[in-house]
């Protein structure tokens, strides 16, 4: 019997169910948007780290060499000292073709593997021999490739020798393969293994480690995740089972010299390695030989010989200086004698591909027999083109000879003599004039005394690895914390939602309002009664509570369902945004319960204010009806007036004084409107009235008098549409387009015309006659094109198509010199040292050793690295040093989005390995643009090209952009359409107020229909006037815009404004129909 | 029992309604106020009733100065002294009668004991204001009549010791009015309740023991 707050709390639910439910559905849908958006941020990361781990199968750690080989059976080696899988891996790019119908896709990843690739992912019974391939699903389906199939595999020469080393041969960057297809591998077979960052599915061929590289070499090693060794401690066992054979390095004797020397395969020592190995074999002494294009004395000139630049403590006789010994042979033939000053001239070492030629004086100290150690056609470094060839003019030097200055006399030197050096320098002075970023030296060589077993084992084990370009990283960790990083679409969409949030804000606030004044009586009663605040208090949070809770739990449901149709849009229409398809939706305990708390406090908190708000409006005896207006109807008339003409001027002004109208004046004159426009419609609804029987509409003229004492009533409604609208609207037109500024040399094409991009680098310079020549560019019109080209060190993709958080951007090195001509691309962000009028000669400079300067594109640097300008990336520079890049700036809106740029000259020194150029900005006649890239695709169809305009490229990077900018537009409209229903609610709110008034309509004879009218023309004015003024406010902001493009989405504008206008119709009629006659006539009755 | 001195009480869209009004009131005793639409009947039983603060003056309730009580002292006066009967019977329209009647008692913790005696009193009170079979149904299932009865009963579940009834019969008919007007006189008889009746009913007022005029804010006896 007693009556328990419990039950007084439930029997009122159940008494205003209705009021209840309404509340109760607002809190759901906010629920909804909060949990939905948690739930898809959600799912992205979990779907993105799933990804990963099967890319990755059953690999947890990545030994890498960089850009350099190793002996694939280190992996044996290395499981043998660990015991743990590990698997050796040869890691290329390029491009496939099927066999037969010539559809061709580029940028494929091609794995030489051996058996233990199979082992460490635990598939069994499969062999992939010479002439195999097998590929992956992905891959299959792109192709329409099915096992049997034939394919055409291209790619880069892998080889120990870069070739842009000196005197690396010619011929042979490009390796083709025909394989047949054995396998198709699943995602549970490793078939889409992968080392990259990203979400977007890879194209994987996997063949015989031995069939990719002529010396079957690899350059990474997968080591089995969940092992209980660390890196550093498997960077230790690595160290310790290095044999030089292992690194390309070999030991031989010299039988005529007694010498043993070490050799590399990359023919030139880096200067770290060279230092390594002394510091292991004390008295081990570097040598460089060097081609010498001429010696010359007095006219008389002897072509191509070479020249050895040795130690004093193998070679004491060399002097010091520029003081040389030649052989008699040298000095018979230029007829040079002791104290003579000859002129050499060589291509200068680190601008081979250019040949530029070097020139230097130096004197005869000696003339020495060729004999013992002065005949030593070993110190030759076995150049691939060079040794073994029958004749000097059979040469492959990589780089043009003269044939006719070779005489008969030269062959006959080369017939007994090989390579034997006729000039003899100090190794100092050679090292200065012949060191180059890919070494300092052609051979160590040891004296006698060390055995060639002693030096075997002396290297064996003692060797860092890090000094051979080995580093080591747990690419698992990377991969999970790149994707946990990853873009943060929980924010996005409850950013996106703000409108649906901001909606249910106000409809929540609304219905509580509502809630409350239609139980003032009530309420009044338990004061009455002597209940306390803090109990009445209590029981109206009580029911808001319960109210809260029952939202909430169908909100996250409602979320769950919101998720999955969010989800089936980003894999689906709004795949711009993520750039795949294999998102999946999934339901987390934790966002859910986050989304349900979010949502549970933001509402009980807004009734907790609101209920604190009313009683203690109702304690003071406060009436919320009767606040009397202090504003002068006239003032605001003049304030509108004002900023009605402001916006309309500043509008005609922009269109008559700017040349072209800039975007930045016709928002501020779509503000100045917007603002005029309410103050006009706060001035309507409070203006002094004329005489009833004067006005035209008597019933509107009840009408204004009511909102007169009420303006908010009617400003509020108006407010909230025409903001929602105006905020849509803008959002809808203003996408991101490419323009005439992008296109222009500011812009973020630079001027130029076509990107592309070579998955076999090209060596030729293509802006010089040669370059040109040697690719078929020298006719019209493809004489006309001029070109950016960067070399490219590979990385993971950091543009805005990269959902990841990424930390080793891909790298350019360009030269800046055309850039700084062209004053080519602007920049948003720069460096404070930076010249801002000659921004890119920063890439020529460097603040202190192994640190230098690059730039990024503003985006990237936001969102993709979350880095700002005077940050630094690290990287690992081939030779095992760190290198430092310090951002200097960040571009606007580039082609360039997804890459670091660095100077080419700092890029070459760092990654010598990298030789020629994988990357092309194209320019030159517009006009020409479809036949520069007919002719480009054709002589670079080799070369794997990859062509598009740069106006696709910005456009490409603009889809993921205007995606968010589309739901922005469709949860803004969904946001809107539920704020127009919110007038139905007003609409009945206004009516319980004004009960009164309308009964004693009725008494004096006033129909029901009529009043309904009333009440429906007033909502209607209001939901008109909302949209006129958002719509007109909107389009003047966006004038500009809406002029010149031609791919605004109308129809969706359009649908929204419809969707508005027909929702907010519709839902007053529901409402204007549950007025009736009784109610109102028990209503007169009572008063 | 009751002691009103020199209240003062303005409102800023009304001016000043009680220009210093006076009052005693003894135990059991009961008065009419009557006077014009917006006189200040109503504000004088809200201040009564600490439902408002005056402007100045004082209210003393067996000597005790009640108007400057906290928000919850002022609930306690409410509920254990004071009952209060509107115009409109304000009975909760999700409650039943009885549980209407029952109401007040779940302003404060009760004994189970204790709350079964006042059950028995309401039943008791139900009875006298011939209402009992009407306990299980809900406001909008009785009529006006017997709806402010149940308001009535409500009002003496805690046996106040003041009633203030604000023209408890200006919703009723005549027959309907009559009747409450005599319950309102036997049982404050009965059970020794003061009443502070404001009316406009002259044929209401008549039967309070003393009848005042409410002019130009004060009280004037007739």
């Amino acid at each position: 019997m007693k009556l328990s707050s419990r039950k007084l709390v439930l029997k009122s639910l159940i008494h205003y169910r209705k009021s209840a439910f309404n509340q109760a559905v607002i809190i759901m849908v906010l629920t909804a948007v909060f949990t939905g958006s948690l739930l898809t941020g959600y799912s992205v990361r979990q779907s993105l780290r799933d990804s990963a781990g099967k890319r990755l199968g059953n690999t947890g750690l990545l030994i890498s060499s960089g850009l350099r080989y190793f002996r694939p059976e280190l992996d044996s080696k290395l499981t043998a000292v660990t015991g743990i899988k590990t698997a050796s891996v040869l890691e290329t790019e390029g491009s496939v073709e099927k066999f037969g119908n010539g559809n061709r896709i580029e940028n494929i990843k091609i794995y030489g593997i051996r058996h233990t690739f199979f082992t460490l992912n635990n598939v069994q019974g499969k062999f992939i021999d010479n002439v195999d391939a097998a590929i992956n699903e992905h891959l299959a389906r792109r192709l329409n490739l099915s096992i049997g199939d034939e394919i055409i595999v291209t790619h880069r020469q892998i080889s120990d020798l870069p070739s842009s080393s000196p005197f690396a041969p010619s011929a042979g960057n490009i390796a083709s393969h025909v394989f047949k297809i054995k396998y198709i591998f699943t995602e549970e077979e490793a078939g889409n293994f992968s080392l990259e960052i990203k979400q977007t599915s890879p194209d994987n061929i996997f063949v015989n480690i031995s069939e990719l590289s002529r010396n079957g070499k690899a350059n990474r090693i997968l080591i089995e995740k969940d092992n209980s060794f660390s890196t550093d401690e498997i960077f230790e066992k690595l160290k310790s089972i290095l044999v030089p054979a292992d690194l390309g390095l070999k030991v031989r004797h010299s039988e005529r010299t007694g010498f043993n020397e070490i050799l590399t395969g990359r023919i030139f020592f880096d200067s770290t390695l060279v230092k390594e190995i002394k510091s292991i074999i004390p008295g081990a002494s570097p040598v460089i030989t060097y081609l010498v294009n001429s010696t010359e004395k007095e006219g008389r000139l002897n072509p191509y010989s070479f020249a050895s630049a040795v130690e004093h403590s193998l070679y004491p006789e060399v002097p010091e200086g520029n003081k040389i010994l030649i052989n008699e042979w040298l000095a018979s033939d230029i007829g040079a004698k002791k104290g003579d000053t000859l002129s050499l001239t060589w291509y200068d070492p680190d601008r081979i591909s250019d040949f530029e030629e070097n020139q230097g004086k130096f004197i005869v100290h000696d003339i020495v027999k060729i004999a013992g150690k002065w005949n030593d056609p070993e110190l030759m470094p076995e150049f691939p083109g060079i040794s073994g060839r029958q004749s000097c003019s059979r040469w492959d030097a990589g780089m043009p000879l003269k044939t006719e200055l070779i005489r008969k006399k030269d062959e006959e030197y080369w017939n007994i003599y090989k390579g034997t050096p006729k000039i003899f320098l100090n190794y100092e002075t050679g090292k200065k004039i012949w060191a180059s970023n890919f070494g300092s030296a052609t051979a160590i060589r040891v004296p006698p005394d060390i055995s060639r077993d002693e030096i075997l084992n002396a290297l064996t084990g003692s060797i860092e690895p890090v000094k051979c370009g080995f580093a080591i990283r747990n690419i698992r960790n990377d991969m999970i914390n790149a994707a946990n990083q990853s873009v943060d679409f929980s924010g996005l969409f409850i950013g996106l939602g703000f409108f649906i949030i901001a909606s249910c804000f106000i409809l929540l606030i609304m219905a509580v309002n509502s809630f409350l004044d239609s139980r003032r009586s009530q309420i009044f009663s338990f004061f009455a009664l002597g209940f306390s605040n803090r109990k009445i208090k209590k029981l109206l949070l009580a029911e808001n509570l319960i109210i809260s809770v029952a939202g909430c739990l169908a909100g996250v449901f409602a979320g769950i369902f919101f998720n999955e149709i969010v989800v089936r849009a980003l894999n689906g229409v709004w795949r711009g945004a993520v750039q795949t398809d294999t998102i999946k939706a999934v339901t987390g305990l934790v966002p859910s319960f986050a989304g349900f708390l979010a949502a549970f406090l933001t509402s009980i908190t807004l009734q907790f204010i609101r209920v604190r708000k009313f009683l203690k409006e109702m304690q003071m005896g406060e009436s919320r009806e009767f606040k009397v207006i202090n504003v002068k109807p006239e003032l605001i008339r003049i304030i509108s007036t004002l900023f009605i003409t402001a916006g309309i001027i500043l509008l005609l002004a922009d269109y008559a004084i700017l040349k072209e109208p800039l975007l930045s004046v016709s928002y501020s004159a779509g503000g100045l409107l917007f603002a005029g426009l309410i103050l006009l419609w706060f001035f309507l609804i409070i203006r002094k009235e004329a005489p009833l029987h004067k006005t035209v509409n008597s019933e509107l003229a009840v009408s204004r008098s009511y909102y007169s004492f009420y303006p908010a009533r009617a400003v509020m409604p108006v407010l909230l549409i025409s903001a929602g609208l105006f905020a849509v609207i803008i959002t809808g037109v203003n996408r991101l387009k490419v323009n005439e500024s992008s296109l222009s040399q500011r812009g973020g094409t630079g001027g130029f015309l076509l990107w592309a991009e070579t998955t076999v680098p090209v060596k030729e310079n293509l802006n010089t006659k040669e370059g040109k020549k040697a690719h078929g560019l020298s006719y019209f019109p493809a004489e006309t094109i001029f070109f950016l080209q960067a070399k490219r060190l590979q990385g993971d993709d950091a543009s805005c198509l990269n959902l990841h958080h990424v930390t080793s951007p891909p790298l350019l090195g360009i030269d800046p010199s055309t850039l700084r001509e062209r004053k080519a691309f602007s920049f948003s962000t720069l460096l404070k040292e930076a010249n801002p009028s000659d921004p890119w000669e920063m890439l020529n400079r460097t603040p202190g050793e192994n640190i230098i300067y690059g730039y990024a594109d503003q985006t990237v640097l936001q969102w993709g690295l979350k880095m700002r300008v005077g940050d630094t990336l690290i990287y690992n520079a081939e030779n095992g040093e760190k290198l430092y890049i310090i951002i200097a700036g960040g571009l606007k809106s580039s082609v360039f989005q997804g890459y670091v740029i660095t100077g080419e000259e700092f890029f070459s020194r760092f990654f010598p390995s990298v030789s020629g150029y994988s990357v092309f900005l194209a320019g030159g006649n517009p006009e020409l643009t479809g036949d520069y890239r007919k002719i480009l695709s054709a002589r670079f169809n080799s070369y794997g090209i990859n062509i598009m305009s740069t106006r696709e490229r910005l456009e490409k990077f603009f889809e993921v952009t205007n995606t968010y900018l589309s739901v922005f537009m469709v949860l803004g409209g969904l946001g809107m359409i539920l704020g127009v229903i919110g007038l139905a609610f007003v609409l009945r709110q206004n009516y319980n107020f004004r009960r009164r008034e309308f009964a004693l309509m009725l008494a004096t004879g006033f129909m029901v229909k009529k009043i309904r009218k009333i009440l429906l023309k007033e909502q209607i004015i209001i939901l008109v006037a909302g949209v006129i003024t958002g719509t007109l406010s909107a389009l003047t902001a966006t004038l500009p815009s809406v002029e010149k493009s031609t791919d605004i989405p109308l129809v969706s504008i359009l649908t929204i404004i419809m969707a508005i206008i027909i929702t907010g119709m519709t839902a007053l009629l529901f409402a204007i129909r549950s007025i009736d006659k009784d109610y109102l006539i028990s209503a007169l009755r009572k008063e | 029992m009751l002691r009103v001195l020199e209240l003062r009480k303005s409102y800023p869209q009304r001016g000043i309604v009680l220009n210093g009004l006076s009052l005693e009131l003894k135990e059991s005793e009961t008065i009419a106020v009557t006077g014009p639409s917006g006189s200040g009947k109503t504000t004088l039983l809200n201040l009564v009733g600490l439902l408002d603060r005056p402007d100045s003056g004082e209210i003393l309730f067996r000597e005790k100065l009640v108007n400057n009580y906290t928000v919850d002292e002022a609930a306690d006066y409410r509920n254990r002294q004071i009952g209060f009967i509107f115009q409109d019977h304000l009975l909760l329209p999700y409650l039943t009668v009885m549980e209407n009647i029952l109401l007040p008692l779940s302003a404060r913790q009760l004994e189970d004991d204790e709350y079964r005696v006042k059950v028995g009193y309401a039943r008791e009170l139900m009875e006298r204001t011939g209402i009992m079979n009407l306990s299980s149904k809900y406001p909008w299932q009785v009529s006006g009549g017997e709806a402010q009865r149940a308001a009535l009963v409500r009002a003496l579940i805690n046996k106040p010791s003041l009633l203030l009834a604000d023209e408890p019969t200006g919703s009723l008919d005549a027959a309907n009015a009559e009747i409450l007007g005599n319950l309102l006189k036997e049982i404050s008889s009965q059970y020794g309740t003061a009443v502070i009746l404001a009316t406009h009913s002259m044929t209401l007022a008549k039967k309070m023991s003393i009848i005042y005029k409410i002019e130009n804010g004060k009280l004037v006896k007739i």
